[in-house]
């Protein structure tokens, strides 16, 4: 009932957009600024930042990943899971984590027919490919020894205000003795060990804390009452040995990440509540007007995933954010609020500080100043 | 307005439709036009600069200016070539005409006697592949497609037909069909069923009937089945010297380990499969979301 009553106050926030899954990437994205109020607005009612820059602000999307990376992308995870998985089932042999016996395979797409460009058969194959990613889930869950060790692209459910954003993690794995799944994400980033780009590492840990969220729920509808034993917070990447197609494991802890994940959706309802009580009556947000409306938490590492990352930076110039200097800068000028404010404080014009806080802040950018003029 | 009123009488002249089809010439013959036009502009291009450095007057900028102009038709030039070259790739007589399978075996039986050959379910690009090794046969994976339709459409009109069908592997869990993956109607039923294990099985199969193969081809065929056996043995690191007997032995050893759990599975779901009428015994139950199964998806939903 409560599920329903929040699909028709979404549709409607939605205005004459139609709604779209954010999958485990879009998830994760608010997991990195979950500060921003818009992000997190379009995320709940299922318009990805694309389309919003796209078909609401009218401008060209620029979320596009690179066609390189892609085809490399693609053509690693192939040389994982084709011929049945026999390099992942290898790879985790060679990494003592599975035995000769335990070369129980599923691929999820395989079970279900191909996609297809007709919504109704669309529609009938996903729903095959989530039956079946239930029925092997149910079997792990159960305790069958038949129970596959390595699932192919299943299809999951992380739930948002009682509504199921479906993601498609690249793989979960399990040894017969484990009693549930973890995730594993594939990435075709070279393994540079501690010089991995850690842009990569973070947003790779992200969207396997997404899949660790879905395993914990799926865990809990088939009875498990310790979720979090079931499921650790732990997830394995597969990224690639640099120069070669060879791959290379690891298993990462993930327990800040699924707790960001975790605290942002629990915080959803909140968010809802908010956000209809922010915008009028009526109001949807398929409006640049009313978009505009609601507060951003512009970062500089926004362009990474945000595709309104550019819209956010340009109200952030013109409201004088000192974000758009960088986080050190954001944090830094805090208590000065703007940017014009800081410069007042520091060379004393303006309203004279206002608290304390302002007056260290004064103190601190006047230092500043006169060491750089001494300096230069 | 008498030239119109021709025109809407009696149509298009026949000297203008000659015109038209001059004018919409194979690819390969406008090209070659534009590099005589390109290449005449070079020779002028090419006079100029000559001129330029032979007048003492002539500044350094007018040099330049008349070697950038020289550069600019050469690489024009350049890549015209580069497209005649794709256009000469392109055209029909450089692979053979169409239809160039005319008068040899269909291709559904020569997947037919691949599938035999190599004894288990197996999907469409290890087939192609494993056509380019042996017959040096080109048979693209998206072919596979419309010839498991045409298969299943023919079977639907005459059941008795074809003496076998190619038809896809059936899941032993909901004896649902997995069109990916593709076996003969003439097998026994546990041999077209995947069971848990039976991907892994069929995978050390399939290396097995490789390295059969390769023991009697000839050596042509035996050097091109070398890269699949190699994809194949994924326990050997890339660049290793690859002893066939030992992938053999290596490859029976893991077999023996888990093929009798998988056909007990298999011939359970053999005994499920026979209950079926005859057509879904071949093609696979209907695809779809069982009740419990469904009311479990609108659950999570």
């Amino acid at each position: 009932m409560r599920a329903s009553s929040a699909d028709s106050r979404i549709a409607a926030l939605r205005g004459s957009l139609g709604p779209e899954e954010p999958g485990a990437r879009g998830l994760e994205r608010v997991a990195r600024n979950p500060e921003c109020m818009r992000l997190r607005a379009l995320t709940i009612v299922g318009i990805t930042p694309a389309t919003a820059a796209n078909r609401i602000y009218g401008e060209p999307a620029r979320e596009e990943q690179s066609p390189f990376a892609l085809a490399l992308g693609n053509q690693f995870e192939r040389s994982l899971f084709n011929n049945s998985a026999a390099r992942s089932i290898q790879l985790y042999r060679d990494a003592g984590r599975l035995t000769t016996k335990e070369c129980k395979v599923a691929i999820v797409p395989d079970l279900a027919p191909p996609l297809s460009s007709d919504p109704q058969k669309l529609l009938a194959s996903l729903g095959r490919r989530q039956a079946e990613t239930i029925r092997l889930l149910r079997a792990k869950a159960a305790g069958s020894k038949d129970a596959p060790n390595i699932i192919i692209k299943p299809r999951m459910f992380v739930r948002l205000l009682g509504i199921g954003h479906a993601i498609e993690p690249d793989a979960l794995i399990a040894a017969d003795a484990d009693r549930f799944y973890r995730p594993i994400e594939v990435k075709s980033y070279p393994d540079r060990a501690g010089k991995t780009d850690p842009a990569d590492v973070r947003s790779a840990c992200r969207q396997a804390a997404v899949g660790v969220v879905a395993l914990r729920e799926a865990a809990r509808e088939f009875g498990f009452r310790d979720v979090d034993l079931v499921v650790p917070a732990i997830g394995d990447l597969v990224l690639r040995v640099p120069g070669s197609m060879t791959a290379k494991l690891r298993s990462m802890t993930l327990r800040s990440e699924v707790a960001s994940l975790e605290r942002a959706i629990d915080e959803a309802p909140r968010n809802l509540d908010e956000l209809e009580a922010m915008l009028a009556p009526g109001a949807s947000l398929d409006d640049p007007l009313i978009l505009d409306q609601i507060p951003t938490s512009y970062r500089t590492s926004c362009k990474e995933h945000c595709a309104l990352a550019g819209k956010c930076k340009q109200q952030a110039c013109a409201a004088g954010e000192p974000a758009v200097i960088g986080d050190m800068a954001r944090e830094l000028l805090t208590p000065a609020g703007t940017v014009t404010r800081a410069l007042d404080l520091m060379n004393g014009q303006g309203v004279p500080p206002r608290t304390a806080e302002e007056v260290a802040l004064a103190e601190q950018l006047q230092e500043a100043f006169s060491q750089y003029r001494r300096a230069v | 307005m008498d030239n119109y009123g021709d025109l809407c009488k009696y149509g298009f002249r026949w000297t203008f439709m000659d015109t038209e089809s001059a004018m919409s010439r194979a690819p390969k013959d406008r090209l070659r036009q534009r590099l005589g036009k390109i290449s005449e502009q070079h020779r002028s291009a090419l006079e100029s600069f000559e001129r330029l450095l032979t007048n003492s007057n002539a500044s350094f900028a007018e040099l330049e200016a008349a070697d950038t102009a020289v550069k600019k038709i050469s690489a024009d030039r350049t890549r015209l070539m580069e497209d005649l070259r794709l256009a000469q790739f392109e055209e029909p007589d450089r692979f053979g005409v169409y239809r160039g399978r005319a008068g040899q075996r269909p291709i559904r039986e020569v997947v037919l006697d691949m599938t035999d050959e190599l004894g288990v379910p197996v999907s469409p690009r290890l087939i192609s592949d494993y056509a380019v090794a042996t017959l040096g046969l080109s048979i693209p994976p998206t072919r596979f497609g419309s010839l498991r339709r045409d298969e299943e459409r023919a079977y639907q009109r005459d059941p008795y037909a074809r003496p076998a069908w190619l038809t896809p592997a059936i899941n032993a869990a909901g004896l649902a069909a997995i069109p990916r993956l593709i076996t003969s109607s003439a097998w026994e039923p546990a041999r077209r069923l995947i069971a848990a294990r039976t991907l892994r099985v069929n995978h050390l199969r399939v290396l097995l009937a490789l390295l059969k193969k390769s023991t009697i081809a000839d050596e042509r065929v035996k050097k091109a089945l070398m890269t699949p056996i190699l994809r194949f043995a994924t326990w050997l690191p890339v660049g290793t010297k690859l002893d066939l007997d030992e992938v053999a032995e290596k490859t029976n050893a893991e077999l023996a380990s888990i093929e009798q759990e998988d056909m007990e599975q298999r011939i359970a779901a053999a005994h499920e499969l026979m209950k079926l009428t005859p057509a879904f015994q071949l093609w696979g139950r209907p695809s779809m979301i069982e009740g419990g199964e469904a009311s479990r998806a609108r659950a999570i939903k």
